[in-house]
């Protein structure tokens, strides 16, 4: 009885902290060490107008190998240091001139070869004083939710045009509500972004931030429509 | 043989405790169940399970203990808890020289049953949705004066950073509390195990189901009671042995000069006692009490009707009713954030959530990419997030919000000095930035021009990190201050209409 | 020996059965302490304590070719109430001998009933009577005032009437809410007052007003009355957020009460000069058209009013009410 539990009690603390020690190193979580970013945080308050503290953090971050033994961790260390790293390396361009990034955005939506058409002209960019010289009265009700942008461009499919407005609300509840306001109760729902429908000669849809006005001039254009659609809403 | 194992469990296990605590930061932790400690502690596995209706799964290495004591009795309150040794060594360094001294000092007194009223108020209360065992759990209370007071008091002199500078919220208070419960060892040794502890009284309760227990053989007994003399308990071994009391230290089996107290099955109960005569009248009144604290807690505006600005909880954290039900204050989320922005609360929370997690963006800020804080929790008070949950990544659609910024516009630089600044802008963590500009043509007081930058937050985009209010340049009270609203885990603390509750 | 053992006696020893006792104690608590944290066992604590209910189906069905809109005018309050009703088939095909009734009127407003800003109290008071003759077991008049819900409900003349009438009132703060999914574009859950989620039937009881944000406030917004929590966030998105609302609530009959109107600076009023004398009670049961039709009262095109186009839009009514099966009922 004695050696039972002697033994026992050897073998209790034993267990315990090979388990703790086992659990230690095979048990790590997915983000990387944050050491690094521990260090920079306790450095004292920086001056007006001082580097980005957070860009060193987010380079370690890239930068940190994963360690668990299972590939999807991996995978997903990977690809949040891909995400930290993509947005480490705007910070640069984004301290500077933060309102060109996203103009870039909207201009990239409109990027060649886009499901075959050809874009008649440029794509032209209007801020909120623009707007009322495109499409007049109908502005304020974009000012009034939160509008940045509107890119347009007259887009050549074959034979048949059609022009194509893209308007940066800021958020998805903007876009949401500008949707809402315009659409016409007689208009048939599609399944294409968040939100969508489709009338004679139009198509119109949004998806997170951007609300997107299709206008075919005719019936060659009306029937890509659909498919122009999908393919914005993919770059989205 | 049984006495050198204890003490070696002793040593052991307070180094091992000393280690999990110590090894809880960002750099060394990796996978490490530091919260082991406290998980294996009945008491939190009993009063959150009571006040949150639900077993958390870390707490499943509390019933082997709770299986061992009710067969056993105390044998962790002797073996293994490591307040319990830090008493032990302090007590018997201070014990009075003379054994008469020393029986006299062990002996027991009814005032000592004062633990079990302690544990019956905190079930009481625990009963009713509110967790306080925190405040004298010996295994929170040491990992909490540790985290926040005595690790941070010696890494921040000169014995080297391991950790950085940590300063924690009026944390002097946490640590004078300790030492004063290790001071009281000079008194009467482990004073706190035989009349505070609530971690104690439970395995003592356990104990009265204990199928072994000490026992002295009066066959050979000469009433020398030297046995009493180092009853670490105040069992009183000499006399009708107790066995809620007895802490399995041995002490008493190895001074004995006739050998007399030995354990067994089942011993007469003429010789030992499992009785604790408190009264009916004083177990239900403590626990009224107890109940009845909750109430009283909850009518002060710490809770309800509105959260308190300042009452901004680590992300992952549960709403706070479920939060105050699991909270054990045991200061392991402060001890592994790595920007020291979790704080033990004063008055943030009310009076019950006293010393439990807040950030406090003054002194650090919530890494975006980090979801430590919920890995060591062992309760579950703290939710453990994925990355992706927390940033807003795909599936997720939103991240986890712990508040919203606000700019203060009397003391922002471009607002009220006419001076550029834009640091809020640049530390903004999310993509896209919840801090935007506005540009304007100020006049200066020289009548100057300037073309200034000035700061909006988004509210539909900012999370609550507080990175922005760590780095805001005014040094004392940052312009840009982040409060409650926003959070995602109490849908009536809100500001802006989102797809969410009204 | 020990003077504690100095009795004759030797100590006693358990017996088998004691010991077998205290086993059996022994195991029990360990065993039922491991199974009790088995039954409770979780591994991740979601956190949310209340469960969400939902709201009952409220509505009845209605023959083929019954009248959907009805619209009565005359000086009398309450005969044009029971003309309405009348046309619709009578309160005997929405309320059956038994049923729990709860009338939700606008009691928004610390409001006299010249002053046009709640519903009109003979209406809430005819409704009541309707009910009971119908053989109702209860009948409760309730709504979450926006102003103090008992100087709204004195006030406005509702609670003297109703109770007159033989109604209960129930004010706000005497009931509970209850959490309920929403679902909507912008709405996920509302707390609302637990009376109208378990009622066997619920008859909404608007007045006729114009708002200043929303430009009318009629049948579909006076659900606003019936919930809680932080509410007031509605009006950032107010068109949008009161069709999720109404979506909830399917009413077994809806009283457009437009014995007053309220046409300028509504929803609260005050000044008799914006108090329009129209005689005229609508009853059907189909909100989005009896919102329509409110609106035209109002001088308002229902095309132009949000929450019209939009609870039309998401197939809660007809905003052309016109193509409804509609009856009016001169005086």
């Amino acid at each position: 009885m004695r050696i039972v539990l002697l033994i026992a009690l050897i073998l209790f603390p034993v267990i315990l902290i090979g388990w703790i020690v086992w659990h230690g190193q095979t048990q790590r979580p997915v983000e990387p060490a944050t050491l690094a970013a521990s260090r920079s945080a306790t450095a004292p308050a920086a001056q007006p107008a001082s580097q980005a503290s957070n860009a060193p953090v987010l380079a370690t971050t890239a930068s940190a190998p994963a360690t668990t033994p299972a590939s999807a961790p991996a995978a997903a260390v990977q690809a949040l240091a891909q995400t930290a790293a993509a947005a480490v390396s705007k910070p640069t361009a984004d301290q500077k001139k933060p309102v060109l990034d996203e103009d870039g955005k909207l201009r990239a939506l409109f990027r060649l070869p886009l499901v075959g058409v050809k874009i008649d002209g440029q794509v032209k960019l209007y801020d909120q004083q623009g707007l009322f010289d495109y499409i007049d009265g109908a502005a304020p009700i974009f000012i009034e939710r939160n509008f940045r942008k509107l890119a347009a461009a007259d887009l050549l499919v074959g034979a048949g045009s059609l022009t194509c407005d893209i308007y940066d609300m800021r958020s998805a509840d903007n876009a949401a509500s500008i949707y809402t306001k315009e659409k016409s109760p007689t208009a048939t729902a599609v399944a294409i972004g968040d939100q969508a429908h489709q009338g004679s000669m139009s198509l119109v849809f949004r998806r997170d931030r951007y609300y997107v006005k299709l206008t075919a001039f005719d019936k060659t254009a009306e029937a890509l429509l659909p498919e122009l659609a999908r393919a914005l809403v993919g770059r989205m | 043989m049984f006495l050198w194992m204890r003490r070696a469990y002793q040593l052991v296990f307070l180094a091992l405790f000393f280690y999990l605590v110590l090894v809880t930061t960002a750099s060394l932790i990796g996978g490490t169940p530091v919260w082991w400690f406290l998980a294996f502690d009945p008491l939190v596995a009993l009063t959150t399970t009571l006040a949150g209706h639900s077993f958390y799964h870390h707490l499943v290495f509390a019933l082997p203990l709770i299986v061992v004591t009710l067969i056993f009795g105390r044998w962790f309150c002797g073996w293994i808890c490591p307040l319990g040794v830090l008493h032990h060594a302090i007590g018997w360094a201070g014990r009075p020289r003379k054994a008469s001294q020393r029986i006299k000092v062990n002996r027991w007194r009814n005032l000592y049953q004062t633990k079990y009223l302690v544990l019956l108020v905190m079930l009481g209360a625990a009963a009713l949705g509110s967790t306080q065992i925190g405040l004298l759990d010996p295994i929170a209370f040491t990992w909490r004066a540790l985290a926040t007071s005595i690790v941070p008091a010696i890494d921040n002199s000169a014995l080297g950073l391991y950790q950085g500078e940590r300063h924690f919220h009026v944390s002097t208070l946490i640590s004078a509390l300790f030492v004063s419960a290790l001071a009281l060892n000079l008194w009467v040794p482990r004073l706190y195990c035989r009349m505070l502890c609530p971690l104690g009284a439970l395995l003592g309760g356990l104990a009265k189901l204990s199928l072994f227990r000490l026992v002295r053989e009066p066959s050979v007994c000469t009433d020398c009671n030297l046995c009493g003399a180092d009853c670490a308990g105040a069992a009183e071994p000499h006399s009708t042995l107790r066995t809620t009391e007895c802490l399995l230290c041995l002490n008493c089996v190895y001074s004995c000069p006739k050998n007399g107290i030995s354990f067994r099955f089942l011993p007469s109960p003429d010789l030992t006692t499992d009785r604790i005569d408190l009264g009916r009248r004083r177990w239900i009144t403590a626990a009224v009490a107890g109940a009845a604290s909750v109430p009283l807690l909850r009518a002060s505006d710490g809770v309800e009707p509105r959260p308190h600005p300042l009452r901004v909880r680590p992300p992952g954290a549960l709403d706070e009713q479920e939060f105050l039900a699991r909270c054990i204050k045991c200061g392991a989320c402060m001890k592994v954030c790595p920007t020291v922005a979790l704080q033990p609360a004063l008055h943030e929370a009310g009076l019950e959530g006293l010393w439990s997690p807040i950030l406090m963006a003054r002194l650090g800020y919530c890494e975006q990419a980090c979801t430590l804080c919920g890995q060591v929790c062992p309760t579950g008070a703290i939710r453990q997030l994925s990355v992706a949950e927390k940033i807003g990544q795909p599936p997720h659609l939103q991240p986890v919000r712990i508040g919203t910024a606000f700019i203060d516009r009397g003391r922002c630089l471009p607002y009220a000095m006419d001076t550029q600044c834009i640091v809020c802008e640049e530390v903004c963590p999310t993509a896209p930035k919840s801090i935007y500009f506005k540009q304007v043509e100020v006049a200066g007081r020289d009548g100057a021009l300037r073309l200034l930058k000035q700061p909006y937050v988004d509210p539909t985009l900012c999370w609550g990190c507080g990175v922005c209010e760590t780095r805001c340049p005014v040094f004392d009270q940052a312009a840009i201050r982040v409060t409650s609203v926003g959070e995602s885990r109490d849908p009536h603390n809100r500001v802006m209409l989102s797809r969410d509750k009204v | 020996m020990s003077k504690h053992d100095e009795q004759a006696a030797p100590p006693r020893l358990y017996t088998r059965r004691q010991v077998i006792g205290r086993i059996a104690a022994t195991s029990a608590t360990a065993l039922a302490t491991v199974g009790l944290a088995g039954v409770l066992h979780e591994d991740k604590i979601s956190g949310r304590r209340s469960k969400q209910r939902a709201i009952r189906d409220h509505r009845v069905s209605r023959p083929a070719g019954a009248v959907a809109l009805a619209v009565a005018r005359g000086a009398d309050a309450a005969s044009n109430v029971r003309r309405a009703i009348a046309a619709l088939g009578g309160i005997e095909s929405f309320v059956k001998r038994g049923e729990s009734v709860v009338i939700k009127p606008n009691v928004g407003w610390n409001r006299l009933p010249e002053q046009a800003a709640n519903s009109n109290p003979e209406v809430v008071a005819e409704v009541v009577r309707l009910c009971i003759g119908a053989g109702a077991s209860k009948v409760w008049v309730t709504d979450f005032s926006v102003n103090d819900p008992e100087r709204c409900f004195a006030r406005s003349g509702i609670a003297d009437a109703a109770r007159a009438a033989g109604a209960r009132v129930v004010l706000p703060d005497k009931v509970g809410f209850r959490e309920v999914a929403a679902g909507g574009e912008i709405l996920q859950a509302v707390d609302v007052l637990w009376p109208l989620c378990d009622a066997d039937r619920v008859i909404n009881l608007p007045c006729v007003k114009q708002h200043g944000l929303s430009g009318a406030t009629l049948s579909l917004k006076n659900w606003y009355g019936a919930i809680g929590g932080h509410r007031v966030r509605l009006h950032q998105d107010i068109h949008r957020s009161i069709v999720d609302l109404a979506a909830l609530f399917k009413p077994t009959l809806t009283v457009l009460d437009a014995t007053r109107m309220l046409v300028a600076n509504g929803p609260s009023g005050g000044s008799l000069d914006d108090v329009k004398r129209l005689d005229t009670v609508a009853a059907g049961i189909d909100e989005v058209a009896l919102d329509a039709f409110g609106c035209t009262l109002l001088g308002l095109t229902p095309g132009d009013v949000g929450f019209v186009v939009e609870g039309a839009r998401r197939g809660l009514g007809r905003a052309d009410y016109k193509t409804l099966k509609f009856e009016e009922i001169a005086g």
